[in-house]
């Protein structure tokens, strides 16, 4: 699937000699293995992680984030808390900031530092220098989440579930029961999931 | 004397006629459907629908070229029709940014829940802001951007369809 999505990209930019419109460029697919597993990332601590590095025994969850949307912020404590227990139960977790810091100064280094010390993240957040990884998954929005299996398999992406607003009015936990689904050993009843986002503002 | 007061006349009535212009206008809870039934009920002309949100740059950076295609193509049966995907809780804050551009045209604030919108809206959309949608006098898709549009290439889409 990514190579045939390579290719229309290829095709696409050959006939028109323009890169398509975001909408077109597809995301990884449901049961796509994990893109770019050995790409260093830089951590809010100076290290240098990857996806392979980070994956868990149960299987690894990527969550395309930033500082300054209003939509990670609404979901920003429900994230960290889904997040930390994922690890607790045997996920890796990392998020990526892939925002063009240039583009928004509260996406740069130091604010990703001193969001993650302040939203309670146990889970490496790094910089998508160049947003090769938004690219590479296919990813268009934050917060955006993709969770894989063990095998590196994607099993769920979409949102965290169905109420960015009133975390009261949510009504559907669509990442934590792909989470349970997986852990448990069984089928993932919603694998796909969207919700409205800000757009991630790619490197130029 | 006379003059002063003439003088001072038109000032008070040239910022009455700012003021007025910079009205917020008040906006209208919408779901997809709502916003499908207001485009299949302008059959006079193209409608251009903007998902916005006062938090998301692209779509403040894009609002002018938007307001200057409504000014432009309006009278040849153009409609734009503006739906802010800000949260409820924020909607004085979009009336606001709209009232300070000069919107003073019904406009309209997302009130569906996020997959069903988005998927009603278009399929393909991700749900990444802004979002636009030309529809053709038939209601008919011409072009969407998951992304943000200028002036130049809608201006020409409206000149290929007269």
């Amino acid at each position: 699937m990514q190579v045939r999505n390579l290719v229309l990209l290829a095709v696409i930019i050959g006939i028109t000699g323009i890169l398509p419109p975001s909408g077109l460029a597809g995301s990884l697919e449901i049961g796509a293995a994990m893109p770019m597993v050995d790409t260093e990332m830089k951590n809010i601590d100076g290290s240098t992680v990857s996806l392979a590095s980070v994956s868990g025994a149960k299987g690894t969850l990527v969550i395309f984030t930033c500082n300054h949307c209003p939509y990670v912020k609404a979901w920003e404590e429900r994230t960290v808390a889904t997040a930390n227990e994922a690890m607790k139960a045997g996920y890796g977790v990392i998020a990526i900031n892939p925002n063009d810091p240039s583009e928004y100064k509260d996406d740069g280094f130091e604010a990703n530092q001193n969001r993650a010390k302040n939203a309670g993240m146990m889970y490496p957040y790094v910089v998508d220098e160049g947003s090769k990884l938004a690219l590479a998954f296919g990813a268009k929005r934050t917060p955006e989440f993709f969770l894989f299996d063990a095998e590196g398999i994607l099993i769920y992406h979409g949102a965290l579930d169905d109420n960015a607003q009133d975390a009261d009015g949510v009504s559907k936990t669509y990442l934590q029961d792909a989470l349970t689904a997986n852990t448990n050993g069984q089928a993932i009843t919603t694998t796909k999931s969207k919700s409205v986002g800000c757009s991630i503002k790619f490197y130029k | 004397m006379l003059s002063l007061i003439l003088s001072a006349i038109m000032q008070l009535s040239a910022r009455a006629e700012e003021l007025n212009t910079k009205q917020a206008p008040q906006l209208q809870p919408v779901s997809a459907a709502d916003i499908l039934e207001i485009v299949k009920g302008h059959d006079s002309g193209p409608v251009l629908v903007n998902i916005w949100a006062t938090w998301c740059q692209p779509c403040c950076e894009e609002m002018p070229d938007l307001l200057r295609l409504r000014s432009e193509f309006m009278d040849r049966g153009f409609k734009l029709v503006l739906v802010s995907a800000d949260f409820a809780r924020e909607s004085q804050t979009a009336e606001n940014f709209l009232g300070s551009l000069g919107v003073n045209f019904e406009s309209y604030i997302k009130n569906q829940q996020d997959e069903e919108f988005i998927n009603q809206i278009d399929p393909n959309w991700s749900g990444a802001l802004p979002f636009s949608i030309l529809f053709g006098a038939e209601a008919n898709v011409i072009q969407t951007w998951d992304g943000k549009l200028t002036y130049e290439e809608v201006s020409k889409l409206l000149t290929d369809l007269e």
